[in-house]
């Protein structure tokens, strides 16, 4: 069975999908169980895997239907993505805990089918990362694309305007993906990653137009996808609109997901050297990050609905993790990788949290996290653990990847994107500071004048704690706790996973 | 078979203008239901292009599901939003150009990468170096399939295929989410139902005697798939046009009521299952995924053999979800959701 665990990873999701379309008459309990089930099913196999790659040292490769590589499809599970697929796996598994109270909120009736479609997007994102083929790639990217264009519209108001535009966009993404991989295939007659590798060397591939532009056309879809700074539009209304669950499901990893397509076509389909000498448009990447970053910042801080302004702050780590991989240099590919891991998780944190305040409240205007620290004091210790993370300040995870990405820029001399990284750092500090001081020295009375009716004996003072539901509480407060856990064993995933995953010469 | 492209050349011309000629007017009608004959003429004519390119099978599929299917998708959504489009605000036109542009400048970096791609039908192209004569040297002698591109569609890339059979039943499921039992602002948008009472001697008499043809030769269709063009998922989308069809010339309810709305949606989930269920045999009987020599125990057969078992297997899988879920899109699509009435 071990050996056969890259493939259930993702076809155990699959057949929970299927299975729950079926059990409606068993009741929301049984499809709450089953999901579960399923994802830690996931996980269970991401983490073997993850740790035969450690051991080994070697990448993981799972052939399907006993096919030799470039004739059939492979599986490829090496150190960079084993850390994702796991990351993927543990924020699904954490999502699917919370949503017991949530999903329900939002789901009154087909709860099963919209948890079908939760565990059809996570099989869509783990096949993504463990896939060695550019277009199973693609076909596991429309899995992923149309769940989640199915969960986000399940929101509330306009969500299904805003995720029409969604559709139109992603699907010009998904289309400029294919087409790029269409040129590649004319030119190269191959669709295996590795093997493209290999023939990619080409000295007439390395001069030809047709490649050139099938890379940049890959590239621009990516981009699409993950919203890089001028396309990236579509993004905030798209998951701010969406349901509680299904923005903590989503925000975190789609965004990160795309980020490691993108990392595997330019480092391992492309190689660092084509990239930098035959494209003409490479140098600008990194403006176009530092842009993202600052702009998205400065967004996220003239928000006044909160999940409106985490979604900006989401834009904003899209650019920190793009300048990253473009800084091409150790520390900068670092930085980005880890950056996927901590800020999914910290992505993960924020969302769960507001979400909690939410459903608490039924209010997500920034006046809902009046008086917090005394109304859910774990849930606002656990938002100042992610806001710390998002600063960057030092035991957390974020402070750890902005060091990385700061000295790589140092290291290139791109002194707009180390400038870009303070600044936006400096920005997210004020935007969580004033949130921070309204939830610690806000005005009480506001929020206590409906108890206070009920309480007649209590002062204006007293307030009860309500915090959220336990099954809410454990995800939130154990990702928070992963927050500073990632960040004390920086060295160690630095060491086990990322450094050998640093493509050659940079 | 010899065959020499550049005979026909002005074909392809005379087809490209066509299709421009289509593509442009889908966009400028101000009709939707014109706007959808536009696209579905257009289908027709790629699927020309693709027969000239001995790329059959692609092109059957083109005629299912691009022709057919779709543009009968647009007609019956089409009436429950406005058939005009509204006149566009000075804001919009200014959108609109920037779009133009971008267009363009999409089109022009299309243009300009077609400078060193290898000639129409070159056979030194690496297209057709690589990895084609593998497939069209062994195919055979590994999957005792004669049609290629069965046995690399079912076999070779069978994960791919598997996964794309899910996205089919993905486009049921989020369709069926959406729509159905959603009560808010439901009854505002079915004003435009259109009643029909199916008495049409004419169409019923037409179905009648198309319908069965049409079920039958679905069925040849996805079976012969191992020796023809063809297989699951131009099958499925003919069987499920047939039902289709029989919504459309009695009504919603007459098809309905010999499909049920369960029914339909177990075998939207059930094709599936088989397809990944032999997957997963094959995983449990000893070999990886999709593997499926490891049925050749079971069945009695050489390894060869059961892979030929096991593409016709999952075809039928493959067959059962598409016709399954073109049945459950187009209910939903034509009812507006609530399964009572529609076109």
């Amino acid at each position: 069975m071990m050996d056969h665990a890259p493939a259930l990873m993702i076809v155990v999701p699959v057949f929970a999908s299927l299975v729950l379309t079926l059990i409606g008459p068993l009741g929301q309990r049984a499809a709450y169980g089953l999901l579960i089930l399923s994802i830690a099913g996931s996980l269970a196999a991401a983490l073997v895997t993850l740790v035969q790659v450690v051991q080994t040292g070697q990448a993981v490769y799972y052939r399907m239907g006993d096919w030799m590589p470039p004739m059939g499809i492979e599986l490829v599970i090496d150190h960079l993505s084993a850390g994702v697929l796991v990351l993927i796996c543990a924020c699904a598994l954490l999502t699917a805990i919370y949503s017991m109270h949530t999903a329900r909120q939002d789901n009154p009736d087909r709860l099963n089918h919209y948890y079908a479609l939760f565990a059809l997007l996570v099989a869509g994102l783990l096949g993504m990362t463990a896939t060695g083929d550019v277009f199973n790639l693609y076909v596991l990217l429309e899995i992923s694309a149309l769940s989640s264009y199915g969960l986000l519209a399940r929101g509330k108001g306009k969500a299904y305007y805003a995720t029409f535009r969604y559709l139109i966009m992603g699907t010009i993404g998904a289309s400029f993906y294919l087409l790029g991989v269409g040129y590649i295939y004319i030119m190269t007659g191959s669709l295996n990653m590795a093997d493209l590798s290999e023939i990619l060397r080409r000295p007439e591939l390395e001069e030809s137009v047709s490649v050139r532009i099938g890379f940049t056309l890959i590239i621009l879809g990516v981009w699409i996808k993950m919203a890089l700074f001028p396309l990236h539009a579509w993004l905030p209304n798209a998951y701010s609109r969406a349901g509680t669950t299904t923005a903590c499901l989503i925000a975190p990893l789609m965004t990160k997901v795309s980020v490691y397509v993108m990392l595997r076509i330019m480092f391992t389909v492309f190689c660092v050297d084509y990239i930098f000498q035959q494209i003409a448009w490479s140098r600008l990447v990194i403006y176009l990050a530092s842009a993202a970053a600052v702009l998205g910042m400065i967004t996220a801080l003239s928000q006044r609905d909160l999940r409106k302004m985490l979604t900006y702050i989401i834009v904003a780590e899209i650019g920190y993790l793009t300048g990253g991989a473009w800084l091409a240099n150790t520390a900068g590919y670092t930085g980005a990788v880890y950056h996927i891991l901590a800020d999914g998780l910290m992505t993960l944190c924020l969302f769960m949290a507001v979400g909690a305040v939410i459903y608490r409240t039924g209010q997500s205007t920034a006046a809902a996290m009046q008086g917090l620290f005394q109304r859910m004091p774990v849930t606002a210790g656990v938002l100042l653990v992610a806001a710390a993370s998002v600063v960057g300040v030092p035991p957390t995870c974020g402070f750890f990847s902005k060091w990385y990405l700061l000295q790589g820029a140092v290291k290139a001399g791109e002194w707009v994107f180390a400038a870009a990284l303070i600044i936006a750092g400096l920005v997210a500090a004020i935007l969580f500071f004033r949130l921070l001081e309204r939830a610690f020295f806000g005005r009480l009375a506001d929020a206590v004048t409906e108890k206070k009716s009920k309480k007649p004996h209590g002062t204006a003072r007293k307030i009860r704690i309500q915090e959220a539901p336990l099954t809410m509480l454990l995800p939130l407060v154990f990702t928070g706790a992963a927050l500073f856990g990632l960040g004390i064993y920086t060295n160690e995933v630095v060491q086990y996973l990322i450094r050998w995953s640093v493509p050659a010469g940079i | 078979m010899t065959w020499d492209a550049s005979l026909l050349w002005q074909f392809d011309i005379l087809i490209l203008l066509m299709m421009v000629i289509c593509a442009v007017t889908a966009l400028a009608l101000e009709g939707l239901l014109s706007s959808a004959i536009a696209t579905g003429v257009y289908s027709f004519l790629i699927c020309l292009m693709w027969t000239h390119m001995m790329a059959v099978d692609v092109a059957f599929t083109e005629a299912a599901v691009g022709a057919a299917i779709s543009t009968v998708i647009f007609l019956g959504t089409a009436q429950y939003i406005s058939r005009w489009i509204k006149k566009d605000r000075p804001k919009e036109q200014g959108i609109k150009q920037l779009t133009l542009v971008i267009a363009m400048i999409c089109a022009g970096m299309m243009l300009a990468a077609t400078r060193d791609l290898p000639d129409w039908a070159d056979t030194a192209s690496p297209a057709s170096t690589h990895l084609s004569p593998g497939y069209i040297e062994q195919g055979y002698f590994e999957t005792a399939t004669p049609n290629v591109v069965t046995a690399v569609l079912a076999d070779y890339r069978s994960y791919d295929t598997m996964f794309e059979v899910v996205v089919v039943f993905a486009a049921a499921l989020v369709v069926m989410v959406l729509l159905r039992h959603t009560s808010h602002k439901h009854r505002k948008v079915l004003h435009l139902r259109p009643k029909r009472e199916g008495r049409d001697t004419v169409l019923r008499g037409a179905a009648q005697s198309i319908i069965p043809v049409m079920q039958i030769f679905a069925l040849y269709v996805l079976f012969h798939g191992h020796y023809s063009p063809g297989g699951g998922f131009q099958g499925g989308v003919i069987f499920g046009a047939s039902f289709i069809l029989l919504a459309l010339c009695y009504n919603l309810k007459f098809s309905m009521n010999r499909f049920k709305e369960h029914a339909v949606l177990w075998c939207c989930a059930g094709g599936v299952l088989l397809y990944a269920g032999i997957g997963a045999a094959c995983l449990s009987l000893g070999m990886n995924f999709l593997g499926y020599g490891a049925l050749a125990d079971g069945l009695g057969v050489s390894v060869v053999m059961a892979r030929s078992h096991g593409i016709l297997a999952v075809e039928i899988g493959v067959g059962i979800t598409v016709m399954a879920v073109m049945v459950s899109l187009y209910y939903d699509l034509a009812s507006g959701g609530d399964l009572e009435d529609g076109l």
